[in-house]
């Protein structure tokens, strides 16, 4: 009996009109892509994307040379370039490279400083033509990268 | 023409004619990566077959023996890579053991719930492609589109959406953010009815179970020689998940079941997938609604060196049993970091399950064994 039932459901194609109707039922519904040029998708505060340093109020780097963002690095793609001041005994800083080249975005780097000077931010739009541009040094840090904006 | 039908063996004899051999990857949509099939065919029926791997060789075993116990975290994301979240958990559950840090209860179910969210993304993505490979792309669409919702609640969490880095030394780098139990549940809401959608598509398609029942079926015994693990294995209807077998996180204080398949066909294993998915869901509203205060990281000390030892820590990926071997000599670098891959595993079973049948059903029986490439050659 249930072998009849179910010829009886194959030559009515009842599996495949059911999968139809799971389809149509779906046209009727709102759509889900993001048409993406036109429409930026929404980033999550937390997303790991292009590093930029902080400055204070007075445009001073946070900054204090600590090299804990360098250490911490697993590619060691940062190099802090310091100096230690003979009177006050405290390291200032010379210069900061940040190889984007070999940045995984981990996030350990904005772990672990302990100004929250460098962080990861969540702009995602990082391909460039150049891959000389990936090494940024402390006042494109600052700055942010430059942008293309692409138009229609 | 004789009444037995002829052996594959003796049609390329009888024709006078060699057997055919064919190369199918490293570059084929349906290998799920940069996996190279060397076939032997006889017409269209497989005689022979051998997988060559080592094309995404990074040398990860190696590269973390240079990095810090912490540091070398991020680059278990990078083994299989849908599902990093469980990658970091096996990696870091190790190191935990090594250096004998407690994890509180709050990183735990954090823990836990991460790490099911993922395996539900991983299933998803693994039914998707696997119903194109067959034939069926509107499953594919369907969803990528609930993937989607699980990879915004791992990007709202910790930052990234595949290569996560989610887990620290101790418990997670970060609390818990504002609305993520809300968004979990939403999602929890919506997956049990869109489990049944992609039934309703494939579970009882002509198309679909002529392409998956039977095909690749092989028996427990079998199945353990080979060493298979993960829904592979409880395909063939063996009870073994190592979440209750030996549970880590807080993986005993939650109900859910083993679902097991009967004849270990690519059907079978079909459906122990679409089933572990709907525990997983049982398993996250368990922890949302057991999610206890306080902590989410221990104390750790800033450079960890965990005594001289070796440990081995497993857990149940979604693939099957990922396990790390490590060697610490005391210093502030792993020794020896030894990975043990499901998918590597899984992929021995291939010529068992392709030979005699045909071409076509290698790229399903590729499919249903949820191989991923970065997994098995690290």
């Amino acid at each position: 009996m249930a072998s009849v039932a179910q010829l009886v459901r194959k030559i009515l194609f009842v599996d495949l009109l059911q999968g139809l109707a799971i389809t149509i039922r779906e046209m009727f519904t709102p759509a889900v892509t993001e048409q993406y040029p036109r429409q930026r998708s929404h980033v999550y505060e937390r997303f790991r994307g292009e590093p930029r340093m902080g400055v204070d109020a007075d445009g001073r780097t946070l900054c204090i040379a600590c090299n804990l963002c360098a250490q911490v690095c697993p590619e060691h793609c940062i190099t802090v370039q310091r100096e230690k001041n003979p009177e006050t005994k405290k390291f200032e800083l010379t210069g900061y490279v940040f190889d984007m080249r070999r940045c995984m975005f981990c996030g350990f780097c904005e772990e672990i400083c302990p100004t929250h000077c460098i962080q990861l931010t969540p702009d995602y739009e990082l391909a460039r033509y150049d891959v000389r541009e990936f090494v940024l040094e402390l006042p494109a840090l600052e700055r942010g990268m430059d942008k293309t904006h692409y138009r229609k | 023409m004789s009444d037995t039908a002829p052996t594959p063996a003796s049609t390329a004899a009888i024709l006078n004619e060699d057997v055919m051999v064919l190369n199918m990857g490293p570059q084929h949509p349906s290998t799920h990566g940069v996996l190279r099939v060397i076939l032997k065919l006889d017409g269209e029926k497989i005689m022979d077959l051998d997988c060559d791997i080592g094309y995404l060789h990074r040398g990860i075993e190696k590269i973390v023996e240079h990095r810090t116990y912490t540091g070398a975290a991020p680059y278990m994301d990078r083994l299989d890579y849908i599902a990093a979240v469980s990658n970091n958990l096996a990696y870091i559950g190790a190191v935990e053991k090594l250096a004998g840090i407690q994890v509180p209860p709050k990183a735990q179910y954090v823990r836990v719930i991460l790490t099911e969210l993922t395996r539900i993304a991983s299933h998803l993505l693994w039914l998707g492609t696997h119903a194109m490979d067959i034939g069926a792309l509107t499953v594919f669409l369907y969803c990528f589109r609930e993937r989607e919702d699980v990879l915004n609640i791992l990007e709202m969490t910790t930052g990234a959406r595949l290569t996560t880095n989610a887990f620290r030394v101790g418990g997670l780098a970060a609390d818990i953010p504002d609305g993520f139990a809300a968004k979990t549940r939403a999602f929890c809401d919506i997956i049990g009815g869109r489990i049944k959608e992609y039934e309703g598509l494939l579970s009882a398609n002509r198309i679909w179970l002529a392409r998956t029942r039977g095909i690749g079926a092989i028996p427990a015994d079998d199945a353990i020689a080979i060493g298979l693990s993960g829904p592979s294995l409880r395909g063939s209807g063996v009870k073994w998940d190592l979440r209750k077998a030996s549970p880590y996180e807080a993986y005993d204080r939650f109900e859910f079941d083993i679902p097991v398949g009967a004849n270990g066909d690519t059907y079978d294993r079909y459906q122990v997938r679409l089933e572990e998915m709907r525990q997983s869901r049982r398993i996250i509203l368990q922890a949302l609604d057991g999610m206890p205060e306080g902590d989410f990281r221990a104390k750790v000390p800033r450079v960890l060196k965990p005594p001289p030892g070796e440990v081995y820590h497993s857990i149940e990926a979604p693939k099957g049993e990922l396990g790390f071997y490590l060697v610490s000599d005391g210093s502030a670098n792993p020794y020896r970091v030894r990975i043990k891959g499901p998918s590597f595993f899984n992929l021995q079973a291939m010529r068992r399950l392709c030979v005699g049948h045909f071409v076509a059903d290698v790229v399903a029986i590729i499919g249903t064994l949820d191989i991923v490439l970065g997994e098995i050659d690290r």
